[in-house]
């Protein structure tokens, strides 16, 4: 085959073909076609969704219950140990107090002996 | 039938009072008017739920101050401390204190240190019970400040003093020559 004849072998082989006036629309059937295979039945759809209703509102009130009892001991938590800091401080407060009563006392007595001697 | 009645009410009404008197808790004053007039005032109750609480929040670690606390504590039932700092001197009356000194003629109560100047009369009573001592009181009457201090059960004094000078109370240093007051 010389060089023509493949030039013209090709040229007739990729020629220009008119695709018809009915191609868009074959097109376009073809893929309703194929859309409407791959979509699950409607009966297996609501049974599905049904399904996730019926569990998504107790899911739902248990994720509520669980996070509202988690909100209450992390409260109950947080106030219990500012309660013992705060009565922490207070013993604190108080020892010292007592203390420096008792020191007081024991000065007074100390600086009378002293006087006396 | 109405003249035992009449007999037991006062009689049941009074128990818990008698019940507190006898086991080294005193019986503190409502001081509200008091503590209105102070410029400063401490009104500290430690049940022993409290004591136990603020316990567990004392660091265990034995090297820490916490720890000659948390010992000294260990025999206690309740701590109470009422505290009062005026601007100006006579804002208290005798009357106030005496309701608290009249609990202390009690049996059981001793008058374990009592000191009397122009400045401040300090006394400290504590409860016997037997061999041991199941509470104290201490009265700091000064003109400008008066400070009731009442702790329920087994203190040992001289831990108490040791503490002064470890939660930010200035030392008072016993010398031959008197001591800072």
């Amino acid at each position: 085959m010389t060089d023509k004849e493949l030039e013209q072998a090709l040229r007739g082989a990729l020629r220009p073909r008119d695709p018809g006036a009915d191609f868009a629309d074959s097109v376009m059937a073809r893929l309703d076609a194929e859309r409407c295979s791959s979509r699950v039945p409607p009966a297996i759809q609501t049974a599905a969704r049904r399904r996730l209703y019926r569990w998504s509102l107790p899911a739902a009130l248990a994720a509520c219950a669980l996070a509202a009892i988690g909100l209450v001991h992390w409260r109950n938590e947080t106030a219990a140990r500012e309660r013992g800091v705060e009565a922490r401080a207070q013993l604190l407060q108080a020892l010292s107090i007592a203390s420096a009563q008792v020191s007081d006392a024991r000065a007074a007595i100390l600086r009378d002996e002293g006087q006396l001697e | 039938m109405r003249f035992r009645f009449v007999l037991i009410m006062p009689t049941l009404l009074l128990l818990p009072l008698l019940a507190q008197a006898q086991s080294g808790r005193l019986v503190l004053p409502d001081f509200s008017d008091l503590a209105r007039k102070a410029s400063q005032s401490v009104n500290i109750s430690l049940d022993p739920s409290m004591l136990g609480l603020a316990g567990a929040f004392l660091n265990a670690d034995p090297r820490s101050s916490d720890s000659d606390v948390k010992s000294l504590i260990s025999g206690l039932q309740g701590i109470y401390v009422r505290s009062y700092t005026f601007e100006r001197a006579g804002a208290y009356s005798r009357a106030d204190v005496e309701a608290v000194r009249a609990q202390l003629t009690a049996p059981g109560w001793v008058s374990l240190v009592s000191t009397h100047d122009r400045q401040d009369d300090v006394d400290i009573y504590v409860r016997r019970n037997g061999q041991r001592t199941d509470g104290m009181a201490i009265i700091s009457a000064e003109p400008k400040e008066l400070t009731i201090v009442n702790i329920v059960g087994e203190i040992d004094l001289a831990k108490l003093a040791q503490l002064q000078g470890k939660f930010g109370v200035p030392s008072i240093n016993f010398g031959s020559s008197g001591a800072a007051r």
